[in-house]
């Protein structure tokens, strides 16, 4: 604690501009807080949320709260892709089971992994049909999604938005570092890419009770809707209440089971290069995006660290968590006691991930599986998620480039 | 811009390695010398047994490479090479298991793409910069005894 980082924090201080933000118009100026922060009027609802791990996720500390684990990291796939598609299906229909929905009643499905061209959400929306979006972050894919999902459920061009991300640490390591079986030897800083995938529905309050698009299908039809191969009969039972309610527009019961949980704000970040040039360090690479996003979100919103009970980053594992802390002490915030990291909360450390994990999947499964539901239970009232994303590709680090990094952040809040 | 000046990386990279534990330098050279110790006195038991059964010497040096080729190559398809070097770091790297071992884990992860694209063009990935480096060296060695041994010559000595 005795190196000072103030050197680094006229970067992160001196914002965008000094300009206040909002532009000209009246519904800009509803719409944004500060500089940078989105204000969501309508307070969009996540309805349902699943989240699906691999054998390591399924061993940690979590492992009460998926909705599925695998046993095989394979899954009983010809490649490690096809692997990391079907884990996103998987936790696609698992959230449109438990929201009593089906594809059609999703307007728009926004989409994103680690892989070059987003190669695992392009091909999960072949199968999911829904008008597509890719969005890519790296690991801060999924603070993006929610971000955008409620901005185009907020103003209307989306009733129903369906968020999916996923990461697998087998095409993870085989793109960004060495073949799977190679016996190579990693530093302390390094990362473990998480095995899994999260889905989300987000909803307009008003729009989501209305126009399901199974109003027009035979109820018959139901079946083949959900898509979901290897989704259990007794799930699908599950959902059948729901679905012959819609006639009448009455209560549906699986979709008000859960889904108490609002999006609030979301503070897009600024990408932050500080030169750090090492892949095998990620987590001290983006800490700096991460303090960055989070002052900005402060100072837009005008709150405290201490409003919160959680700020949750995405993936700085152990080295980036204390350099945050750090960071942000510099800026004149105390976080440390509201402080968490999906990164460290996902695995436990006898498990042989190094610094802790990381991955697109890392703080989606986190947010998905674990966050949320202690969101609904009321045990947290309201967090600030933020999704950090290291943003180079295998060309540019062995072409000597630096590490760009984001960070987006969403705020969660508990209750209608 | 957000991007950090040189001063402000420097100053950042300090406090990185101030957080930053220090690298274990004493274990893994240990677990190196251990592990990579255990594997050639391993070639060398099995070097002397084929002295023992007769075989000339040369004979004997090719045959061992053999057989850890193949040792290496079984214990990377059963999952268990990365594991000895993920602990051993140089030591499982450099004797000719770990050499089987960069072209067997290659193998593995690109035959998915097929015979030709997949491992054909993929399985030197790891061992290709050891081949290419290996062969410039032995180039560079070569014309350095080649001119060393022409001056010899011509100085008149034996």
């Amino acid at each position: 604690m005795t190196v000072s980082l103030k050197a680094v924090t006229p970067l992160l201080e001196k914002g965008r501009s000094t300009e206040k933000g909002g532009g000209t118009g009246s519904a800009t100026r509803e719409r944004r807080v500060g500089q940078q922060t989105l204000l969501f009027r309508s307070r969009p609802r996540v309805v349902a949320a699943a989240a699906v791990a691999g054998p390591k996720e399924s061993q940690g500390p979590l492992a009460a709260y998926w909705d599925r684990t695998y046993q095989d990291h394979l899954l009983g796939q010809r490649s490690w892709e096809r692997a990391e598609r079907q884990m996103c299906l998987d936790a696609a229909n698992l959230a449109l089971e438990k929201a009593g929905l089906r594809p059609p009643d999703i307007d728009l499905h926004l989409g994103g992994d680690l892989m070059n061209q987003l190669t695992c959400a392009n091909f999960a929306a072949v199968e999911l049909d829904i008008p597509f979006v890719g969005l890519f972050a790296a690991c801060a894919t999924w603070a993006e999604e929610l971000a955008v999902a409620a901005m185009a459920t907020d103003a209307g061009f989306a009733r129903r938005v369906l968020c999916t991300t996923s990461s697998h640490h087998d095409t993870a390591e085989r793109q960004y570092r060495f073949p799977t079986e190679l016996g190579n030897q990693k530093p302390a800083c390094a990362q473990w890419t998480a095995t899994g995938a999260a889905a989300a529905i987000i909803a307009a309050p008003g729009g989501d009770e209305e126009g399901r698009t199974g109003d027009t299908d035979a109820p018959s039809e139901a079946e083949e809707g959900g898509n979901g191969q290897g989704a259990p009969g007794h799930r699908r039972a599950a959902r059948e209440p729901a679905m012959s309610a819609h006639g009448d527009g009455t209560a549906r019961p699986a979709a008000r089971r859960g889904g108490s949980v609002r999006i609030t704000h979301a503070t897009f970040g600024r990408v932050i290069d500080m030169g750090l040039t090492d892949p095998m360090n990620m987590g001290a690479a983006m800490a700096p995006a991460a303090a960055d996003t989070i002052r900005q979100h402060l100072q837009d919103t005008g709150r405290q660290p201490g409003d919160y009970d959680l700020i949750v980053t995405g993936d700085l594992a152990r080295y980036g968590h204390r350099l945050l802390v750090q960071l942000l002490r510099e800026q004149g915030y105390d976080a440390e006691g509201v402080l968490a990291d999906c990164g460290i909360l996902l695995y436990d450390a006898s498990q042989g991930v190094f610094a802790g994990g990381s991955g697109a999947a890392c703080s989606a499964m986190v947010m998905a599986g674990y966050l949320l539901r202690r969101l609904e239970t009321g045990d947290l009232r309201r967090i600030l998620l933020v999704c950090t994303g290291c943003l180079h590709s295998t060309t540019t680090y062995k072409q000597g480039e630096s590490l760009p990094t984001v960070a987006h952040a969403v705020v969660l809040e508990a209750g209608q | 811009m957000a991007r950090a000046s040189k001063d402000q990386t420097q100053a950042y990279q300090q406090a990185v390695q101030h957080v930053l534990p220090p690298k274990p330098i004493a274990r893994n050279t240990l677990m190196a010398f251990l592990v990579g110790g255990t594997i050639t006195t391993a070639g060398q038991v099995v070097m002397n047994l084929l002295l023992a059964a007769g075989l000339p010497r040369t004979e004997a040096t090719s045959w061992t490479s053999v057989v850890f080729i193949l040792i290496g190559l079984l214990l990377t398809g059963l999952g268990v090479y990365d594991k000895i070097g993920s602990v051993g770091g140089m030591g499982a790297f450099l004797p000719i298991t770990g050499f089987a071992n960069s072209i067997g884990s290659a193998a593995m992860e690109f035959k998915r793409e097929g015979w030709v694209l997949g491992v054909g063009a993929g399985i030197f990935q790891i061992a290709g910069p050891v081949v290419v480096y290996g062969l410039a060296a032995a180039a560079v060695v070569a014309g350095v005894t080649h001119l060393l041994q022409g001056a010899r010559a011509a100085l008149g000595m034996p």
